[in-house]
């Protein structure tokens, strides 16, 4: 019991794939991300209802 | 940016349009810095570790309604674009269309399940830790350093990616700007970042930390040379912003054309005769890495981008600290034979405060001749510091870099390699 329990937790989980981006006509790949200041975190896929633009960019 | 937040500002107040913006920068600090300084003023997430797979910025999407992605690279030149996207009806797509689920959450890192080490769970789980720390502050040397361990044992992995090596570098580089780093991070974030590269050269995020680092002639701008009108520009309008947690390197502030080459007075060794007590390591630890051109990952490089920036920081050790009414601490640099640098000694900056325990730091080119493929730079660091007693020492330091300006070899290429 104690075995089975302990191969069970150390079971590789199935990896995902790598993460591809934004394609156009396909969902948005949904992320959870810290705002930059840490104060909150924003799960894309809860911000749906409303049009969005969204802007990737670094401040250099 | 400033373009975005202006043409954008209706269609948010209506309610018709929102947001978001996605920064792929190792600091976040700067980023808000420049959000406080362009009155930036919509939700901004930090994705160091590029959970979201761009392979450059700056991109600019419109999602609708659904969720479903219609446009990339929107101008900001073009709003009535922006604006018939907001006014198709859409309906939402026939079949799965649900969106992959997020590829690190808070929850992974919270969770005790023990997974396989060097497993890509275990790496999420470790970056969850970081990107959520606990308590909310920064996050803890135990983090950092299962973060550091996990992303560089899934290098080892079958199933290694390129990315997996971009995230061993920012791993090591969130360590090494922390607290809690440790001797040898900053050259292996840079390595790690090579090793990325060198498997996908078109991928411009991790070029661009590679870059950050790097020497001038890499420079497609220079990456922070805003910081300093933000910050005076903040101050004017009475909106004072804390300093970087981070303080910024010549190179991060450096454009492709330097300065005019300074007339230099006379170079004298400060301890030619190497009659100084050494330290050993014991006082201070000395941190040494050198970032090459971005583009010896192409085996055509041309010789004009032999070139490397090298970095070199000091750290007080042992409860030791710097006072400023010491002289200030300085470098004699021996460049490997034929190479070329400006010049041999160099001065680190001097603490402002009191006394400190920070990190100082100076950084300088070197350029190889064109055959070279790498060098080895020695030198020796001189300084005062100060123990705990208050007794302070002036004490000698030795090191040795080598410079790489050649090609890696990869360490693991397998096929399918991305």
């Amino acid at each position: 019991m104690i075995l089975a329990l302990i191969a069970a937790l150390t079971m590789q989980v199935p990896a995902n794939p790598e993460p591809v981006g934004t394609q156009i006509d396909m969902p948005l790949q949904d992320v959870i991300l810290p705002t930059i200041d840490g104060q909150k975190s924003v799960r894309l896929s809860d911000l749906r209802g409303k049009p969005m633009l969204l802007i990737q960019f670094a401040s250099w | 940016m400033p373009v975005w937040r202006d043409i954008t500002k209706e269609l948010r107040e209506s309610g018709d349009l929102q947001v978001v913006g996605i920064v792929q920068e190792q600091h976040p600090d700067r980023t808000q810095l420049y959000a406080d300084w362009q009155g930036l003023d919509f939700p901004i997430l930090w994705d160091p570790f590029n959970t979201l797979g761009v392979e450059y910025v700056l991109i600019a999407s419109f999602v609708d309604a659904h969720g479903i992605v219609r446009a990339t690279g929107l101008s900001p030149k073009d709003p009535e674009r922006l604006r018939a996207l907001i006014d198709a009806k859409n309906s939402p797509p026939d079949g799965d269309w649900k969106a992959a689920e997020p590829w690190v959450t808070p929850s992974m890192g919270r969770t005790r399940i023990a997974h396989r080490p060097g497993s890509l769970e275990a790496v999420k789980a470790s970056m969850s830790r970081v990107l959520w720390p606990v308590p909310e502050t920064s996050p803890s040397k135990a983090a950092l350093d299962e973060l550091v361990g996990q992303t560089e044992k899934r290098l080892a992995a079958s199933d290694v990616q390129a990315a997996d090596h971009f995230r061993a570098g920012v791993a090591r580089r969130l360590r090494f700007d922390s607290s809690h780093g440790s001797q040898g991070d900053g050259q292996a974030a840079i390595d790690h970042w090579v090793q990325a590269l060198t498997r996908n050269p078109n991928q411009y995020i991790w070029r661009r930390r590679i870059q950050q680092w790097g020497p001038r002639l890499d420079k497609p701008y220079p990456f922070y040379d805003w910081v300093n009108q933000a910050f005076s520009d903040l101050k004017e309008r009475g909106q004072p912003h804390a300093p970087l947690q981070t303080v910024l390197s010549g190179s991060e502030v450096a454009g492709k054309r330097g300065p005019a080459r300074a007339e230099t007075s006379e170079q004298v060794e400060p301890d030619p005769g190497g009659k100084l007590e050494r330290d050993g390591g014991v006082l201070v630890g000395i941190e040494c890495a050198s970032a090459p051109h971005s583009d010896i990952v192409n085996p055509d490089a041309s010789p004009s981008e032999k070139s490397a920036r090298v970095h070199l920081s000091i750290k007080p050790l042992a409860g030791s600290q710097w006072t400023p009414d010491t002289d200030a601490a300085q470098v004699w640099i021996q460049a490997p034979e034929g190479w070329r640098m400006d010049n041999k000694l160099q001065t680190f900056p001097q603490p402002t405060e009191a006394s400190t325990k920070k990190r100082l730091a100076l950084d300088f080119e070197i350029h190889a001749p064109k055959e070279a493929r790498k060098g080895t730079l020695t030198g020796y660091v001189v300084y005062s510091i100060c123990k705990p007693d208050g007794v302070c020492l002036f004490r000698r330091q030795d090191f040795s870099l080598d410079v790489r300006v050649a090609r890696p070899k990869l360490k693991d290429a397998k096929p399918g390699s991305r």
